[in-house]
Formats: structure tokens, C-alpha cells, sequence
């Protein structure tokens, strides 16, 4: 186990490295930098502008700038903020946390929903219920996310015109004098905050883990040992959970590990449109602005994330599958 | 069971596939939306791109179609109302009324010499299936049946259009990505533990043994043997550079360091050098070809899919035809859907080589491209077309996420993310005042959905233990 | 008007002591509300598009940042009456010229205190301009202190009198001198311990609001990542500032701006009353407002068209095209260019792109900027008939077999047209112009093409650039003198349409002409005489074809009161005055 761990850790030297250089690359061959659209301000002169780039260090070689990157990582700096003007991981770190919050929140969801309805549509296969059930889910994959959270938010608009309140909030992550709230209310409110966007993000994922779930189970309510244990007399309850649904759950849970570098990478559009200050909006700024050590970084935190995730799913399907030893 | 056997796969998967419903349905709705992509100038009574200013029909409702005559109260063949435009003042929103002295009948078959259309772009033709011709037309008369755009512009038309870059890009990012999938993955899956030689050492035995070889009697003896000089020379460049570029980059670096700081990156980055020269000159570099591309696979993963496809999308010019954005967007939406494809195709052809008939013809001699290709591949058939059915929709979605952020399709050229962006630039508006500007969104929801039927369809009808 | 302010200047001046303070008296006219009518208390609600980048004024680059939140958009000394647009001294009580008017001499006023207590003295001015003027700190406001290539010096006369030294006359005089000042004993020993970046260090999004000090209404309280900045009332700065009826100014407790990146989410918070003002900037968005406010849903004051925005939309073709010397002969030529600008529909621009809530532009200086346009100065408006004559006059009279216009050698009008991708409205624009010269012959090749490159393509400098013609936009551009420094120069940077470096039309050297003569000339009205005359010989050049550009909007809940009356709501004056907003409901 310990050598499996140190093995899967040297592999991820390469792909690190290889993922970021490649980022870098991308990000260095758009063209302009993050100085160019000042170029357009009618008050700032040339001189200042190739100051500036001098001082950001835009002037060096691709491969300089990568290096000192790199070199700099070593010391735990990811590079300082263009726009910011703040080291990088200041900027990202409550935009992290924020995204955490709202992926979080719909992974729960997601598998605490996903699971029981992909088991009941196991158990009650081609009935109208596994039907409507299929259909609600293909309803959440076929609307783009960010245009269901435009119409729940228009919707809002209206339920607050017709009632005078809203039953979720209209966008954003905290109620106006959060700070000045105790911490189990503090909670409280960006969990209310959240709940609509964690569902808007969930639809778009359910299809795939209820058709999955749903087929695991079928799969595994096939076998020969499950009929041996109906065979013997067991009641379906013990059946079910004791032995069918412990087996068909394992390689849901591989997918868990995979689930880590999503939580920092966001909840995608939806965060603009729910205007939720987590790290889609971020990057999309850092992109437009071509704030390159924010892109980089997110690019460095993300790809460690995923590698760990993969471990992460191997160690856990280890734990649930007895079958499963690493060398 | 005797009737059975004399049925081939394709007919069982076939038969399989009729008895799943909303496959079937799924499929027939894709037939027909792929019908009025293909002929969309005979579908749709307008050029996508007409518009007039004087006035201008900024986003006129839907026309109403009359089938009653006023007069008689009987039912007659259907007809429109020429078309009143004010602004009105309170809400400063265009209000448009019938003008019920007009009255121009909705023509089938309809002909259109002004506006001549092409179906792929080889027959010319001016047939269209209903309009109110040209006539109607110049007298400002509009048979809107989706209301228009803030130019004036058919939404319908426009629709149609926007299917065949909405309905092809998916098919053509699959088809790419199937290709980059199935020949990475196959080829990882294949030589995995096969080591590949990358470099020439000047002072290897191996080297000199590999160009003693290329001495060998046979056909193409003097081509063989200067390939294989200039391949020794190109390796010493290769790896030589390589050294030399890191050394020079050291040089630069500790431009930028403190003292104690050089003394680490002369520790990291000289060694690092001497290997790099080792192996030019000393000892062979080999490597796994299945670790190569595992690894690439891995690092696009890594990377946020959002930020691939905006970055990617502003490092490709811009400065090129709209068309070419269009086999941009299929190039960056494959380039990041290939790799969940061959990390499957790999795991299987892993296990498919190990098979008895496929070592059966290995013994036999049968060369490894053919074998890859006639006897790997197709036992993949089954999961590939799975895949890219259910890929699709996924792709045609990821169009519609890159047109809401605006580096998808360009004007003159739309698509249904086009539009649904257009109508999301409307705000509430879109919901409140003109609904149907919400038809695209409903058109991506069809064929998404559709998509996802036949692929579930699809996955049933492969696969053995789900027959019914 | 200006006469009841030195009038309560000069009673408060006769009454002052060291310690009492001499206060600013906010008029009467700038605001809606009646003398005594507000009410004290409570909170202003705003939203911005864009998160906050720093609390540093020093490092702030960005349009809308934290500092000019809490300096009334960086104002200093002086500030401008929006009733006549003129300067009045605001931290300053009064000023002098010199005869030669190279020196303004400014007293600054007495009893003015920091948000910390601490007095604010001449030191605060100086350490200010000290740090934005050290090129390792990067300030977005030091090229501000450049005339030219000279340099502006602040100097410290005594602890309540500073002198501004100008390196010769300038139209901007004042505007250099307006800039805000930040507390000495702050960044001063910092400063000068640590340099440039001990300074980039301070005051980043993630310090102690404690720590901040302005002089402003309201200083920075709290701020939420990417969500909220609230700003609580400064207790000092009503010790000199009061409103018509000697009352302390702000009325309101706490000014809070919620962080909205999209457009609709920023409508649902203002249709549902989370924000108490918004810019409507489409007539989609105008549509909900009214409707909301029609239905009795919400209770809010519209006003559609208040003004023209202060920003251009406009073509410029490139004059420096060695490869291709019959574009470039038909680029340099004005009966082109102004053929060019016949074709362009800017009624139809006006309706299709803004929903008819537009402007159509002739000229570079802004519509908004009424006191400086002449209406004299020659405009071609859209008229295809005018533009296939001019076209004619160049030798274009025939057309070929596609229907384009071709010379007698045979040779097609045709040029490639760019402009950003992704900006809709610049797209829709070209659109427009290309299907109108479609029409009387001419072939347009529209692209859009990435931002960067295309700032890359306009900036070019030399002989030989890579582009056509491109669609694009300015802002900025001050009341002071509204033509661009880096733009009307044949030398500026922004000279677009020509960087060869040297004026290569007589008129364009008639235009640097007028332009630093109006920059040299101090009084205001000889100045704008001189900005007519430009304009004049602008329209007769015709170096950039203008096309039209949206109008300002505005929009606020009626729970809050103390907004600007109708007349100078405008895109340059905005709705209101922070400090004379208060809570009416």
C-alpha cells in the first residue's frame, strides 16, 4: 500500500508539471497580456505601460516566467494577482471556500437523491415510475444550467411581485448584515443561499447517476448469490441492503475521488448567473483580464486536486471492496 | 432458438433497439430535425440573414395565421395581415398590430428568385416550402411564425439554420474526438509495456547495432541506411539542444535570483542537464507509450473544461472566416472530449490483446497495424457507438456554453446557442414580453434529449445482459 | 447659485477659529430634496458589475474601485458644480493664479479631519503625490501629473497652503490639482521605510477595515469576497460638510455596493428592492422597470434618455498602408472617408442596436458635452446618394460583374472591416454598415477579431499596418478640454488613423494647432472658441467617421430621496450625490 501511494505520488510530478507549463503556454500564446486594454486608455502613456510590463515581469522569455513560477512554488508562492495586486492564493482561497460551499451542497444532493431514486427505479423497471423518473432526469441534463437558474431567478421576480417574499433568495451567497449574524445563522443563511443553485447544478448530473445506479443494481439483482439469499428465505429488506446494494454501490463510490477537483473549479455558469462570488466568476475575469498567475494557479490547484482525488478513490474502493489490494 | 442463430449481431441489436419506445421516438425526432437542417433553406421561408430597414420589424410577435375568412366566417386556406409597427411610449416596447386591409395568403411551394438558397452548398434553388412571396415581401408584409430578432430577421429561419451548426458541431466533435480517442487509447493499450526508443546515443552498443542493421541486403538498402544516419543525427541535436536550452535557461534564471537561491537551481538544473546529455550521448531513453498518453490524458483532465475551451478558443486566431470558427469550436470541444474515450478504449484493449484469437493472429503473423485494425478496434464497436451517442448531446450543450460566454459561432453564421444567447441578452424580457425567442432553448432540449434516448437505446441493445 | 456659496464661505470664514471648522455647504440645487426635508439614518444600497480589485488607492486601476467610492470619485481641492460644470473650491477655500497663470496657489480649508481624527494638512497633499508619482508603485494616476513630457510639481507652502506648478498653461489645470488626498501618517512612514512596496503591500482587499482612513463620507466597513463592500458613515467629515440647512452631511448611516457580475441578476435585485439604484443599459431592462413600477410592484423613479453616455463609437481607416498603395490613396482621401460616413445608417444603428435609445455622433467630442459641440461644424449624415457621387469623383463609377464598384483600372472598392469579438452591439453595428454599402457597390469584409490583437493592430506605428478599417470605441475625454492628448497629436499614441509619426495632411498639423492652443489656454470660453474652430476643421477632415453611441439611464427606488433635479442628470453628473442621498421611506 505505502509503496502503491509513493508510486502514484512520483507520477504526479509529470503531470503536474506537464499541466501547468501547458497552461502557461496557452495562456502566453493569446495574444497581448494583461497590459494590452490599458493600451486604449486615452490617459496613460506608452512609457508607463512598458514600465508596468517590466515590473510584472511580461517582458521575459515564456520559459523565464515559468521557471520563476515553478521556483517560487517551492517556497508555497503561487505568484502574485495583476489584478489584484495580491498574492494569488489570497485571492483564490475564499473563492474555494465559497465554491465548496455550493458543490458541497450538491454533492449531497446529489447522492442523496441519486441513490434511492436509481434503487427504485431498479426495483420497479419499465413502470410508468421509471419512466417519469427517466424523463425528469434527461429534463435536467437537456437544459443548460445556466438557463434553468435565469428562469428559477425570473420566477422569483414574480413570486415576490404576486406574495411580497420569496421563498429562496434572489441570488448571492449571504443576506445583508451577515456579519453581524451568529455562526449557526451565519450557516444557516448561505445554506438557504445555496439550496437553489446546488439543485440547478445536481439536475444536470442526475440522469447519469440515476441511469447508473439503476443499472448497477438491476446488474447485481441478476446474480446468482442474490437469489441464493431470496432462497433462502431472507427477507427483501436484508437482501436488498445487506447484500445487493453494498455491492452495487462500489463503483459509485470510485467516482467519489473524481468529484475533488470540481469542488474548487465551481459550479460553472451557473455561480455568474446565481451570482454566487465562487471560482467560475474568478476565472472568467482572470481570463478575460489574462491575469495569468491566478489562471496558473487555479490550473496548479486543480490538477493536484484531481491526482489526490484519483487516490483518493482508489484508497476508498480499497476500503469497500475486499477484493481490491494495492501493491 | 434455431432462428435466432441465423440472425447477425447488427440484426439482434436491431431488434433489440425497436422494442426500447423512446429510442425509437428519439430517433424518429432526430430524423426529423436532421431532415430540416439538411434542406433548411426549403424549410424556412426566409434567408436567415434578411432583413429591411425602413421599417424595421425589431422583434415582431409571431404572425397570427388566419384560416377563417372575416367576411363569410368560413374556413378558407390560411392567410396573414400586413403588419403595423408603433413604438409604443410607456413601456418603449414595439407594439405590432394587424393592418386588416392587407390580407396575403400563405403560398405553399412557394418561389423566391431574390433569394436563391443552396443545399450543400452545390444545388442552387428558390423553392420554398411556405412563404408569402416576394411580392408580399416588398409591400412589408411577414409571416413570422417565431417572431424576429432585434434586426427584423425570421427567428424560424433563423432556427433552421442554426440547426446544422448546432446538430453537426456535435456530430463532428464526436467523430474527431472518436478518432484522437480510439487511436491514442488503442495504441496506449496496445504497446503498453513496450518500450519505444527516442534517442541515438553516440556512445551506445544499441546505436551502432540499430545502424549496423540498416545495412542489411533488401529493397530500399541506401534509403534505409541514410534514414537512419540523419535519424542519429537528429537525435543529437534533439537531446544535446534540449541540455543546452535548460542550461541557458539556468543562465536567465539566476538573472532573476538571490545567491542562495542559485546554489539550489544550479543543484536542480545541472543534473538535470547531465541526464538530458547522458542520454543523447550515453544511454538510451525509452519509455511506455501507454504512460505518455495516460499522462496527457491526465493533464487535460486536470485542467478546468471551462478554461480550456475560453483559452483555447483566444489562442487560435480570430482574424479568419466565420466558417472557421465553426471547425475551431468542433477542433477545441474534441480536443477536450477524447480523453474519458481512450482511457476506456485503452482498459479494453488491454484486456483484448490478452484474448486467444487476437495472440492466435499474432502468431500467425498478421501485421500489428491490421491487427489493431481488424481485430481490436471492432470489439470496441459496441462501447464507441454507445459513446458517442450519449457524447453528443453533451457537445451540443458545450456549443451552447460557449456562444452564452461569446466565443462560439460568429455572425453571419448562427446557431442555436447563438440565439438562446440572444435571448438571455434579452433578460427577463425574454420570459415576460417575447417567449418564443426561448424556441431555440427548447430546440437544444429536444435534440439533447433526443440524443440521450437513442444512446440509452443504443447502450440496452448492445449490451447482452440487458435484453428483453 | 455660486454666489450662495462664497457667500456662506465668506460668513464662515469671518467666523473661523482654529477650532472650528470651515465648512462646505452643499447647495440646495444639486438635489431634489427640500431644505430640512431629509431624514438621517439609514443605508444606501448600489450594485457594480465588476468585483473590487484593492482598497489601495494607490494600486487601484480599475473604472469603479474602493478609494474613489470613498473620495466622491476622487475629487480633492476643487471640485466641479455640475449645475455650471465649473470648478469651486471644495477642500480648498480658495485659490490664486499667477499672472503668467503657470502657478495656482491653493489654501486649503481649516478643521478638516481624517476618519482617524487626525487633522488633514498640506503634508497629506505632498506624501500623496510623492507616492503616485514613484514609478516602482505603479499608480494608474501618475501619468495625470505629465504635461507632455514635463512633469506638474505640488509644493508645500505652509501646513494650509500648497502651489501647484505647472510646466506651462494648461486647459486641466485644475482637474491635475482636484486629485485626492490620503492620510501622510498612514503611508508617509511606511514610505519612507520600506518604499514603493511597503506601500503595495498595504490596504490589499483582505486588510482590517479598521485600518482604513479616508476623508470621504464613508469609509470602508466591511468587505465580502466578491460579494459586498459596506461603507459606514465617517463622524468627521460632517464637521465641514453641511447641507443648505447647516446640517452634518451624510444623512445615511452605511452605504453598501453588492458585487453583480450579470446584467439580470443586477434587474432582479433592483425590480425586487435588494438595490436601491441601477443604470438600466437596455431598453429590455427599461421595459421590466416600467412595467414593475406601472403594475404598483415597485415603487421607483425612471428617467429614459437623461443624456447621451460619455463614450464614442466610431471607424477609423488606416493611413499607413505602403503595401497596397491604392487602399492607401483611397484611405487618406476626406471625399472617401466622407463618403463612408454617408453610408452609415445611424438612425437604423440607433433602432436596431439600442432600441431607440440612441445617439447619433458626427464628431469626437461627445454629445453629452453640449456646451462644447459646434453645431456648425460639417456632418454627413446617411445619404447613399452623396456617397456614390463623392465615390464617383474618385473614379468609382462602374460597377463589375458581382455588382461592385470598380475604377477605371478595373479595380474593386473593397476593405476589410474589424472589430472586437464578442462586443454584440460593435458586431451589430458593422453588420449594418457592411449591408448599406453593399448596396451602392462597395465590399466590406467584416471580421471579428480577438480584443488584444486588434488594440495591437490600431496601436501599430510605422509605414506599413496590418489593418483596413476598425470599428471601435473611447472613453474618457474631460470637460476641460475634450479633445484626447494621445489622440489629436500626429505623435499620440492614439493617433490611429495615422502613426507614421508626422501630420501628412495639412489639416491634421491645423488640428495639433488648435489642440495644444486650447490645451495652453486657461480661460474657459476662449477655450471653447478654440474647441469650435477645432471641430470645424475636424469635420472637414473627417480622420475618424463617428456612428452613434446609447443613451444614459437611470433609475432608483423611491425609498431613497436627496437625487439630482431632472436637469443635471446626466451621464457626465450621474443621478445623484452620495452625501445628499438619505432615507425617505
Amino acid at each position: 500500500m505505502g509503496a502503491y501511494l509513493v508510486r502514484r505520488l512520483i507520477h504526479l510530478i509529470p503531470t503536474f508539471l506537464g499541466a501547468t507549463f501547458l497552461a502557461f503556454l496557452i495562456l502566453q500564446l493569446a495574444p497581448g497580456d494583461f497590459l494590452t486594454r490599458w493600451a486604449l486608455d486615452p490617459k496613460i502613456r506608452p512609457e508607463t505601460i512598458a514600465l508596468m510590463r517590466h515590473n510584472f515581469g511580461l517582458d521575459r522569455p515564456v520559459l523565464v516566467q515559468y521557471l520563476i513560477w515553478l521556483k517560487n512554488l517551492l517556497h508555497g508562492d503561487l505568484g502574485h494577482s495583476f489584478m489584484y495586486q495580491q498574492p494569488v492564493l489570497e485571492v483564490i482561497w475564499p473563492r474555494i471556500l465559497n465554491s465548496l460551499i455550493l458543490v458541497g451542497l450538491s454533492i449531497v444532493f446529489l447522492y442523496l437523491i441519486g441513490i434511492p431514486v436509481g434503487v427504485y427505479q431498479a426495483l420497479r423497471p419499465y413502470t410508468p415510475g421509471d419512466y417519469a423518473i427517466s424523463f425528469l432526469a434527461y429534463f435536467g441534463i437537456a437544459i443548460p444550467n445556466f438557463f434553468f437558474m435565469l428562469i428559477l431567478i425570473y420566477l422569483l421576480v414574480q413570486f415576490k411581485f404576486a406574495h411580497g417574499w420569496t421563498p429562496f433568495p434572489i441570488g448571492g451567497m449571504t443576506s445583508q448584515g451577515f456579519d453581524h449574524l451568529p455562526p449557526w445563522r451565519q450557516l444557516l443563511d448561505v445554506l438557504w443561499h445555496a439550496v437553489l443553485p446546488a439543485f440547478v447544478v445536481v439536475t444536470a448530473d442526475m440522469s447519469s447517476l440515476t441511469r447508473v445506479m439503476r443499472g448497477l443494481v438491476m446488474e447485481v439483482l441478476g446474480q446468482d448469490y442474490i437469489r441464493t439469499a431470496r432462497a433462502k428465505g431472507l427477507p427483501q429488506r436484508v437482501v436488498l441492503y445487506k447484500h445487493a446494494l453494498r455491492n452495487a454501490i462500489i463503483p459509485v463510490i470510485a467516482t467519489i475521488g473524481g468529484l475533488l477537483p470540481t469542488l474548487i473549479s465551481g459550479a460553472g455558469l451557473v455561480e455568474v448567473v446565481a451570482n454566487w462570488p465562487g471560482m467560475t466568476p474568478l476565472l472568467l475575469d482572470a481570463i478575460n483580464q489574462q491575469d495569468l498567475y491566478v489562471n496558473t494557479g487555479i490550473i496548479a490547484l486543480s490538477t493536484f486536486l484531481l491526482i489526490v482525488g484519483n487516490i483518493l478513490g482508489d484508497l476508498l474502493l480499497a476500503v469497500v471492496d475486499p477484493r481490491i489490494r494495492y501493491g | 432458438m434455431g432462428e435466432y442463430r441465423t440472425k447477425s449481431h447488427w440484426q439482434l441489436v436491431w431488434q433489440q433497439f425497436k422494442r426500447h419506445r423512446l429510442a425509437l421516438l428519439g430517433g424518429g425526432i432526430l430524423l426529423l430535425l436532421y431532415t430540416l437542417a439538411a434542406f433548411a433553406g426549403f424549410f424556412s421561408p426566409y434567408d436567415p440573414n434578411f432583413y429591411t430597414l425602413s421599417p424595421v420589424y425589431r422583434y415582431a410577435p409571431p404572425t397570427p395565421i388566419h384560416f377563417r375568412d372575416p367576411a363569410t366566417g368560413r374556413l378558407t386556406r390560411p392567410f396573414v395581415y400586413g403588419l403595423k409597427k408603433t413604438l409604443d411610449l410607456n413601456t418603449f416596447v414595439e407594439k405590432y398590430t394587424e393592418d386588416r386591409t392587407r390580407r396575403y395568403p400563405i403560398r405553399f411551394f412557394v418561389r423566391t428568385p431574390d433569394h436563391p438558397y443552396t443545399i450543400f452548398k452545390v444545388f442552387r434553388s428558390d423553392l420554398r416550402l411556405f412563404g408569402l412571396g416576394e411580392k408580399a415581401t416588398a409591400e412589408g408584409a411577414r409571416l413570422y411564425l417565431l417572431g424576429s430578432d432585434n434586426f427584423g430577421r425570421d427567428l424560424w429561419s433563423r432556427m433552421v439554420y442554426g440547426a446544422q451548426v448546432s446538430l453537426t458541431i456535435g456530430i463532428l466533435a464526436v467523430l474527431v474526438a472518436l478518432i484522437l480517442g480510439l487511436l491514442l487509447g488503442g495504441l496506449s493499450g496496445f504497446y503498453q509495456g513496450t518500450r519505444i526508443r527516442l534517442s541515438l546515443p553516440l556512445f551506445a552498443r544499441a546505436t551502432w547495432r540499430y545502424l549496423k542493421a540498416g545495412e542489411a541486403r533488401g529493397p530500399g538498402r541506401v534509403l534505409r541506411v541514410f534514414g537512419r544516419g540523419i535519424l542519429l543525427v537528429l537525435s543529437l541535436v534533439f537531446w544535446l539542444g534540449l541540455a543546452a536550452g535548460l542550461l541557458y535557461g539556468l543562465v536567465v534564471l539566476t538573472g532573476y535570483s538571490g545567491a542562495g537561491e542559485r546554489v539550489i537551481e544550479a543543484l536542480l538544473m545541472v543534473p538535470a542537464a547531465l541526464w538530458l546529455l547522458s542520454r543523447g550521448l550515453l544511454v538510451p531513453f525509452t519509455f511506455d507509450p501507454d504512460d505518455l498518453v495516460m499522462r496527457l490524458v491526465e493533464i487535460l483532465a486536470a485542467i478546468p473544461g471551462l478554461f480550456l475551451l475560453v483559452t483555447l478558443r483566444s489562442v487560435f486566431p480570430s482574424d479568419i472566416d466565420p466558417l472557421m470558427t465553426f471547425y475551431i469550436v468542433v477542433a477545441i470541444l474534441s480536443l477536450i472530449g477524447w480523453g474519458g474515450l481512450a482511457r476506456t478504449v485503452r482498459g479494453m484493449v488491454l484486456s483484448l490483446r490478452e484474448m486467444d484469437y487476437v495472440t492466435a493472429a499474432k502468431a500467425l503473423g498478421v501485421p500489428e497495424f491490421l491487427l489493431i485494425l481488424r481485430h481490436i478496434l471492432p470489439a470496441t464497436a459496441s462501447y464507441t457507438i454507445v459513446y458517442a451517442s450519449l457524447a453528443i448531446p453533451g457537445f451540443i450543450l458545450a456549443e451552447s456554453g460557449l456562444s452564452f460566454i461569446g466565443f462560439g459561432i460568429t455572425e453571419p453564421y448562427t446557431s442555436w446557442g447563438l440565439l438562446l444567447k440572444a435571448a438571455q441578452d434579452g433578460g427577463f424580457a425574454s420570459f415576460a414580453d417575447r417567449p418564443w425567442v426561448l424556441a431555440p432553448g427548447f430546440a437544444i432540449f429536444l435534440a439533447v434529449l433526443t440524443w440521450n434516448f437513442v444512446g440509452d437505446g443504443l447502450r440496452d441493445a448492445f449490451d447482452p445482459r440487458r435484453r428483453r | 447659485m455660486k454666489k450662495a456659496i462664497i457667500g456662506t464661505l465668506a460668513l464662515t470664514l469671518a467666523l473661523a477659529s482654529a477650532a472650528l471648522a470651515q465648512a462646505f455647504t452643499w447647495p440646495a440645487s444639486w438635489t431634489t430634496a427640500k431644505p430640512g426635508e431629509a431624514k438621517r439614518g439609514g443605508t444606501f444600497v448600489e450594485a457594480t458589475i465588476s468585483d473590487f480589485r484593492t482598497m489601495n488607492p494607490f494600486l487601484s486601476a480599475e473604472a469603479d474601485s474602493i478609494p474613489d467610492r470613498m473620495t466622491l470619485n476622487g475629487i480633492g481641492l476643487v471640485t466641479r458644480d455640475p449645475t455650471t460644470g465649473k470648478w469651486i473650491p471644495y477642500m480648498a477655500t480658495s485659490w490664486k493664479v499667477s499672472k503668467d497663470q503657470t502657478e495656482i496657489t491653493f489654501k486649503i480649508r481649516r478643521g478638516m479631519k481624517w476618519s482617524d481624527g487626525k487633522p488633514i494638512t498640506a503634508d497629506d497633499w505632498i506624501m500623496t503625490y510623492r507616492i503616485h508619482m514613484d514609478p516602482k508603485v505603479g499608480s494608474n494616476l501618475r501619468d495625470s501629473f505629465f504635461i507632455g513630457d514635463k512633469v506638474v510639481k505640488v509644493e508645500k507652502i505652509d501646513d494650509y497652503t500648497l502651489r501647484f506648478v505647472y510646466p506651462k498653461p494648461d486647459a486641466e489645470a485644475f482637474a491635475i490639482a482636484s486629485y485626492s488626498p490620503w492620510p501622510a501618517h498612514v503611508f508617509g512612514p511606511v514610505y519612507e521605510k520600506q518604499g514603493a512596496d511597503g506601500i503595495k503591500k498595504m490596504w490589499g482587499l483582505n486588510e482590517d477595515p479598521g485600518k482604513i482612513v479616508t476623508w470621504g463620507p464613508f469609509v470602508v466597513a466591511s468587505y465580502r469576497p466578491g460579494e459586498r463592500v459596506v461603507f459606514k458613515r465617517n463622524p468627521y467629515f460632517g464637521e465641514w460638510n453641511k447641507d443648505a440647512a447647516g446640517n452634518p452631511l451624510p444623512y445615511l448611516d452605511a452605504y453598501q455596493v453588492n458585487i453583480v457580475k450579470d446584467t439580470n441578476a443586477e434587474l432582479a435585485a433592483f425590480l425586487t428592492g435588494e438595490i436601491d439604484q441601477m443604470n438600466p443599459t437596455t431598453v429590455e431592462q427599461i421595459a421590466q422597470i416600467k412595467k414593475a413600477i406601472n403594475a404598483g410592484k415597485l415603487d421607483a423613479t425612471l428617467k429614459v434618455n437623461a443624456s447621451p453616455i460619455a463614450s464614442s463609437q466610431f471607424v477609423v481607416f488606416n493611413w499607413n498602408k505602403k503595401s497596397d498603395p491604392f487602399k492607401e490613396r483611397l484611405f487618406r482621401s476626406a471625399k472617401f472617408r466622407k463618403a463612408m460616413s454617408h453610408l452609415i445608417n445611424r438612425k437604423a444603428v440607433v433602432e436596431v442596436v439600442y432600441g431607440g435609445l440612441g445617439t447619433p455622433m458626427y464628431g469626437s467630442v461627445y454629445p453629452v458635452l453640449t456646451q462644447w459641440i459646434n453645431k456648425d461644424a460639417p456632418k454627413y449624415p446617411y445619404d447613399p446618394e452623396a456617397a456614390k457621387k463623392l465615390l464617383a469623383e474618385l473614379g468609382f463609377t462602374k460597377k463589375d460583374a458581382e455588382g461592385y464598384l470598380v475604377d477605371e483600372q478595373g479595380r474593386r472598392l473593397e476593405f476589410n472591416l474589424a472589430t472586437n469579438a464578442g462586443n454584440k452591439q460593435r458586431e451589430e453595428i458593422a453588420k449594418l454598415f457592411v449591408d448599406e454599402a453593399k448596396k451602392v457597390g462597395v465590399k466590406i469584409n467584416f471580421r471579428p477579431i480577438d480584443f488584444n490583437t486588434l488594440v495591437g493592430q490600431l496601436l501599430s506605428k510605422g509605414p506599413d499596418r496590418p489593418f483596413d478599417a476598425i470599428i471601435i470605441g473611447l472613453r474618457g475625454g474631460g470637460l476641460d478640454w475634450p479633445f484626447g492628448s494621445n489622440v489629436v497629436p500626429c505623435r499620440g499614441n492614439l493617433h490611429m488613423w495615422n502613426r507614421s509619426g508626422t501630420c501628412l495632411d495639412p489639416r491634421e498639423t491645423l488640428m495639433q494647432y488648435y489642440y495644444y492652443k486650447g490645451r495652453t489656454t486657461l480661460d474657459f470660453d476662449q477655450r471653447v472658441k478654440i474647441g469650435y474652430k477645432l471641430q470645424e476643421v475636424e469635420g472637414e477632415l473627417l480622420p475618424i467617421v463617428y456612428i452613434a453611441g446609447p443613451n444614459y439611464h437611470t433609475a432608483w427606488n423611491n425609498r431613497i430621496g436627496g437625487w439630482h433635479p431632472d436637469k443635471i442628470i446626466s451621464s457626465i453628473w450621474r443621478s445623484g450625490e452620495l452625501p445628499l442621498l438619505y432615507r425617505a421611506k
